[in-house]
């Protein structure tokens, strides 16, 4: 054949026809030149783009976030430059390990492939074989060491780990196989495993025991010969065993283990090295420690050990609190004493005399009166003497000198005795004169100050920012805050190389100072692309709104940051990273936006429980009477809520909430119902749906409708109500928000435990009022924690408005302002005072174009048959105090004016009736005790008033009482007992109707 | 002469075969060219020094405006590549410490030296355009050379001054570096370019070994090429 062929060719060639070779000649001469043309990129430079296609892996593939980040378009001149760009916007993802552009030349036009290597990971792990370990395990010690996900190329290194892990259990021969598998677009690594029988310990050494001991110490750590070895059990039962005698004072005990493998595998001498070291007794010699905290200054036990290095801890920390306790001369040093089996560690006290401050003396302060200095001090005559406290008073008073210009000022301290020299310890605490002598030296003023090479920003601009000017005091922390501040300012135009140096000139007295700031601006930085990744339900624009930076501006850090915020803040994903993309240009960066979009469908659901001391109606069946009582009442609760967010693509969300408690229903006043509505129930329940709408029409306000329905078991009557509200909120800074609410709702009251002879007038005119009200609120909130704070303070006011105008069927005003204060004890840090003041206020308007006929204190209004009593709100619009959150002396909304006195709230049988003003006072102490457990005491004060006009100071209720905090992971779980600090009687005048003492409550949160 | 007639079908279907084989060469050729000899490589991400990545279009672009240091011997692409890492680094080193920007009328002269390289100014805006870049890139480049040269000028020189021995040593293990009319100078009369050519030697080893530990420090990654 091939003898064939070469025949031809030669016969070809010797036929010698030239036209023929010329041809081929020719044609690979134009082949080549074809080649050579094509091979260049200006042949592609300017040509049209005809078409643009994506490989991923060689598989084609189109999203649309992908064109974004590409700069080259179809239709338009092909520009390397863009190329460029959309080869970095592409690899700024961090998802690529390569990115390739070849162009094809289509006639006059080019198409453009971008081929992208997807950085290869390994997102799941399969295990196949004789593994004896289940999956979880095996996948757990791989995530453990590598990750979740890892490189392809990382897989080999699995191999080590598995193999570790086997071998630490014994299986010595194991055979391990790990490769990749493609499965679908994942990468699925594969550990093939035979992982073989586990090697049977066939010998056991224990080294460093006697040999009485050594059968002791097997019984003890449960080892035989014969059994199969785990390392891992071997160490877990030496550590246990360790912990143990480290409990009988063996501070230096080491147990450890190896094994020697025979038999290739299947058998291992189990070697164990124990090292009991000696049993440790501390004790102490010299004087006695003043004080019982011995057990925080000498850890050996909690350490478990006796290392040099803690001991000489131990000395000094010993020292320290001796200093602190006014023993300044006090030394303290240790020995070891070895006895047989045991080491003696022996600290030697020696306390020396106590010291007092008698006096405190200034000399040489000429400029700075007395009385100023002394404010700086942290030690008072008749105090100790802490040398640690006079230095932090010679360091403040030093750097106040230094605030006035002083730049050398000195302040020395001299300690003079002044009790006589032969005095012993039996004559107590050596008095002691401290003088501080101050050098003030030369007053720098600052002469002038300079600014060179700013471009940027102006002279002008830049004095602006800068404290430490002209005439002022030289002060040269001061000046390093400037400098500090100026380089932030910097930061945040973009400018990320900004250097100043301040060069300082004094003249030779060292009176002036001339300040020259030398400024390096440096590039500023603009964002040249801002590119949005990781979206695929949310609009980009959703995102770009949230987004404080724009193309073409500087890139700030503050901005940076506040769109990140902003991001986290819309709920909407699950982890947000915001990364900067060099092009190579120190001029210009890519900002992108990576985002990890969170579930649409969100599902929470819960329970609890709450415990309470509620009213209750006791109804006496044999005498027929019926009164409020106290009780204290457990009512389980549970929640489930369902939302959906991203509404169309838009940072929109509905949710329902449904939450329903298991509670005993009020008691009727009619007997013969009793029977029917006695037990436990769903008897209260709520369900609210709620549609979010941030930026409402393009705006800074955030839109909330919610609709709700809700019943509720209030003490004196069953609410049911069901309306909607549509509330407009902004926070105008990071901790001032403010509201604007329209809500329509209907109010049935039912059940009401009033007086039975106030039924007719009463009760049933409450059912069916109708509500149509506009409210606003504003709230300044700066508290430190809104759970558990420990500073800050929270300051709200907020009106409403119904009108019979507007669709209400009771038009009213009513307001309710509250002030809460949070701060840490002075000199006790972790103390916190929570204190807290509300006032709410509230009357009915009059319905004159309606005919009224006074009955009573009552006003009766024709045809809509509805009654209040004088000026009254509805009852479901009234204020009620008392419970776990106000006066916690008191059951839940008990608080009010007994019957019988001008202007009751509280009706006969005992129930309150709520009223038009309520006024609530607290103050708490909260101590934590340990980490999780803190206790609390108080004192609250309050009252509910029918009219403002009854409004008494006088008359105000108070309660005292303790409690205890637990810090769990939903918050704190507090448990009060308030104590009535004036008891009295519910119906004045009858004895038997007296409150009881205490209130418990259970609940989880802090008060207020 | 006349002609039989098998020799005209022989001078026929020698005819015809060269026929077809033009026919086939030549759609061969269209094909050819067609698929394989129009498509080529546009671009692609050769380096990422610490974030930022290194194109093939910048090597292109430094061996195209004539940018790459006379230290790179070859113009290959690996070597260039490599030449463009160790500058990056270098850049990203001395960005940490807020130089002064270069004086502007340093940079136009190296802009100046870089427009003399091409006829017109026409040529080098087809290059720039070729290479993805505009007279502003090519300004910021030739900024940062500068800017970077200023540093290792400051920072390194004067940092090593030779002793006497090394000097001497030097002199005696390089005597035929230092003829002047075939004579080779005395030590005293050479000191002085020995001493030059010592400290330039002695700066190109604390700069080489600088570069050596941004190289082991830095963050470099070489994107192999998948053809």
């Amino acid at each position: 054949m091939h003898t064939q062929v070469r025949c031809s060719i030669a016969r070809l060639v010797n036929q010698n026809r030239p036209s023929f070779f010329v041809w081929w000649i020719l044609l690979i001469w134009l082949l080549f030149l074809s080649r050579a043309e094509a091979s260049e990129v200006k042949d592609f430079v300017g040509k049209e783009v005809a078409e643009i296609t994506f490989l991923s892996d060689g598989i084609p593939i189109h999203f649309d976030g992908l064109s974004e980040l590409v700069e080259t378009r179809v239709g338009l001149p092909l520009s390397i430059r863009q190329v460029r760009e959309s080869i970095t916007h592409l690899f700024s993802l961090g998802e690529y390990e390569s990115i390739n552009v070849t162009g094809t030349l289509l006639r006059d036009a080019v198409g453009l492939q971008y081929e992208l290597v997807p950085i290869q990971l390994v997102t799941d792990i399969n295990v196949r074989g004789d593994s004896r370990f289940s999956s979880g395990e095996l996948q757990r010690a791989i995530t453990d060491a590598h990750g979740r996900s890892f490189y392809v190329d990382q897989v080999q290194a699995t191999h080590r780990t598995l193999q570790e892990f086997y071998r630490a259990r014994g299986y010595l021969r194991v055979d391990i196989e790990v490769f990749v598998e493609r499965h679908g677009d994942k990468n699925v690594m594969v550990a093939s495993i035979n992982a073989g029988a586990q090697a049977l310990i066939d010998r056991i050494v224990v080294r460093g025991l006697s040999s009485t001991m050594y059968e002791r110490v097997l019984e003890r750590l449960r080892f035989e010969t014969g059994k199969p070895y785990d390392g891992t059990k071997v160490e877990r039962r030496l550590r246990s065993y360790e912990n143990q005698l480290r409990g009988q004072r063996y501070y230096e005990v080491t147990l450890k283990h190896s094994i020697e493998i025979v038999d290739g595998g299947s058998r291992v001498h189990l070697i164990l090295d124990v090292n009991h070291g000696r049993r440790i007794r501390v004790s102490f010699s010299g004087d006695d420690l003043p004080g019982d905290n011995l057990e925080s200054l000498v850890s050996i036990e909690r350490e478990g050990s006796v290392d040099e290095d803690l001991l000489e801890d131990i000395d000094t920390r010993i020292t320290e609190h001796l200093h602190q306790l006014g023993y300044r001369d006090a030394e303290v040093s240790h020995s070891r004493k070895t006895e047989e089996n045991e080491l003696s560690i022996v600290f030697l006290l020696n306390l020396g005399r106590l010291y007092e401050l008698e006096s405190i003396v200034f000399t040489g302060n000429l400029s700075v009166p007395e009385s100023l200095l002394a404010s700086f001090l942290h030690i008072q005559p008749g105090e100790p003497l802490v040398i640690a406290k006079l230095n932090n008073s010679v360091d403040d008073l030093t750097e106040y000198y230094r605030q006035l210009g002083y730049a050398a000022a000195r302040v020395e301290t001299d300690i003079q005795e002044s009790s006589v020299e032969s005095a012993t310890v039996d004559d107590g605490p050596e008095k002691v004169v401290c003088v501080l002598s101050v050098e003030e030296g030369i007053r720098t003023v600052i002469r002038s100050v300079d600014i060179a090479g700013n471009s940027f920003l102006s002279d002008e601009e830049v004095l602006k920012n800068i404290s430490a000017l002209e005439g002022d005091a030289y002060y040269a922390r001061q000046i390093a805050e400037d400098s500090e501040r100026l380089r932030h300012i910097y930061l945040d135009y973009g400018h990320e190389g900004f250097v100043v140096t301040i060069e300082q000139e004094f003249d030779e007295e060292f009176k002036v100072v001339d300040l020259v700031y030398h400024f390096n601006e440096g590039p500023q930085i603009l964002i040249d692309h801002i590119l949005i990744v990781g979206n695929q339900k949310i609009d980009s624009a959703t995102i770009e709104s949230a987004l404080t930076i724009r193309e073409g501006q500087a890139l700030s850090l503050s901005d940076v940051a506040e769109s990140r915020r902003n991001l986290n803040a819309l709920g909407l994903f699950r982890q947000v990273d915001i990364r900067e993309f060099s092009h190579g240009r120190n001029d210009r960066k890519d900002v992108v936006v990576v985002v990890e979009e969170a579930p649409s469908t969100r599902l929470g659901y819960g329970g609890g429980f709450e415990f309470s001391q509620r009213l209750r109606r006791e109804t006496n069946f044999t005498t027929g009477t019926s009164q409020a009582v106290e009780r204290l009442e457990f009512a389980p609760r549970g929640f489930i809520q369902i939302g959906r967010r991203n509404l169309w693509g838009k940072n929109r969300s509905i949710d329902l909430f449904t939450r329903v408690s298991v509670r005993r229903k009020n008691n009727p006043i009619d007997l013969i119902e009793t029977s029917e509505q006695e037990g436990f129930g769903f008897n209260e329940y709520r369900v609210l749906s709620t549609y979010t709408e941030p930026r409402v029409f393009g705006s800074t306000w955030d839109l909330y409708v919610t609709a709700f329905v809700e019943e509720a078991i209030r003490p004196g009557f069953d609410l049911f109500s069901r309306g909607f509200n549509a509330e407009a909120r902004q926070h105008f800074t990071s901790t001032v928000s403010g509201s604007f609410t329209y809500g329509w709702g209907k109010n049935d009251t039912s059940n009401i435990q009033l007086n039975p002879e106030d039924v007719p007038l009463v009760d049933r005119l409450f059912e069916k009022v109708r509500l149509s009200a506009f409210s606003g609120s504003i709230v300044r909130d700066t508290r430190s924690d809104l759970i558990d704070p420990s500073d800050g303070e929270v300051l709200s006011i907020d009106a409403k408005l119904a009108g019979r105008s507007i669709g209400s069927e009771v038009g009213f005003v009513k307001t309710y302002m509250q002030a809460f204060l949070y701060r840490a004890l002075p000199g006790f840090s972790d103390v916190i005072l929570a204190t807290g003041a509300r006032l709410g206020l509230a009357t009915r308007f009059e319905q004159s174009n309606l005919d009224f006929s006074p009955v009573g204190d009552l006003s009766q209004v024709e045809g809509s048959a509805i009654l209040f009593p004088n000026r009254l709100l509805p009852i479901s619009e009234r204020f009620f105090a008392g419970g776990d959150t106000t006066v916690r002396g008191f059951a839940f909304d008990r608080l009010g004016i007994p019957l019988g006195e001008r202007g009751s709230t509280i009706g006969p049988d005992g129930f309150p009736r709520g009223g038009n003003a309520v006024l609530v006072l607290n103050a708490e102490v909260r101590l934590p005790l340990t980490r999780n457990f803190g206790l609390v005491g108080f004192l609250d004060a309050g009252n509910v008033y029918d009219t403002f006009r009854n409004f008494s100071l006088a008359r105000i209720r108070a309660g005292a009482g303790f409690g205890v905090r637990y810090r769990s992971p939903v918050g704190p779980i507090r448990v009060d007992l308030g104590f009535k600090l004036n008891r009295q009687e519910l119906v004045t005048g009858v004895e038997n109707r007296r409150e009881p003492l205490t209130a418990l409550h259970i609940s989880i949160g802090q008060a207020f | 002469m006349k002609s039989f007639p098998c020799c005209r079908f022989s001078s026929f279907r020698s005819a015809l075969s060269v026929w077809f084989s033009f026919i086939a060469a030549t759609t061969i050729f269209c094909f050819h060219s067609e698929i394989e000899a129009q498509s080529r490589s546009l671009d692609r991400v050769l380096a990422v020094v610490s974030g930022s990545v290194i194109l093939e279009s910048d090597v292109r672009s430094f061996v195209a405006l004539g940018l790459v240091d006379d230290s790179v011997t070859g113009q290959s692409n690996e070597e260039v590549t490599s030449y463009l890492i160790r500058r990056r680094l270098m850049i990203d080193e001395i960005e940490r410490y807020g130089l002064q920007e270069p004086i502007e009328s340093m940079v136009d002269l190296r802009m100046f030296e870089v427009l003399e390289r091409f006829s017109s100014e026409t040529k080098l805006s087809t290059v720039l355009e070729n290479v993805g870049l505009s007279l502003e890139d090519l300004r910021q480049l030739i900024k940062d050379d500068v800017k970077l040269e200023n540093y290792i000028e400051k920072r390194f020189s004067g940092m090593s001054v030779p002793t006497e021995s090394q000097l001497q040593e030097y002199y005696d293990l390089n005597q035929d570096d230092f003829r002047v009319n075939g004579f080779v100078l005395s030590f005293g009369d050479a000191r002085s370019q020995v001493l030059e050519e010592m400290e330039d030697r002695m700066r190109t080893e604390l700069v080489i070994e600088w570069v050596e530990d941004l190289q082991r420090r830095g963050d470099v990654m070489r994107v192999p090429f998948s053809p």
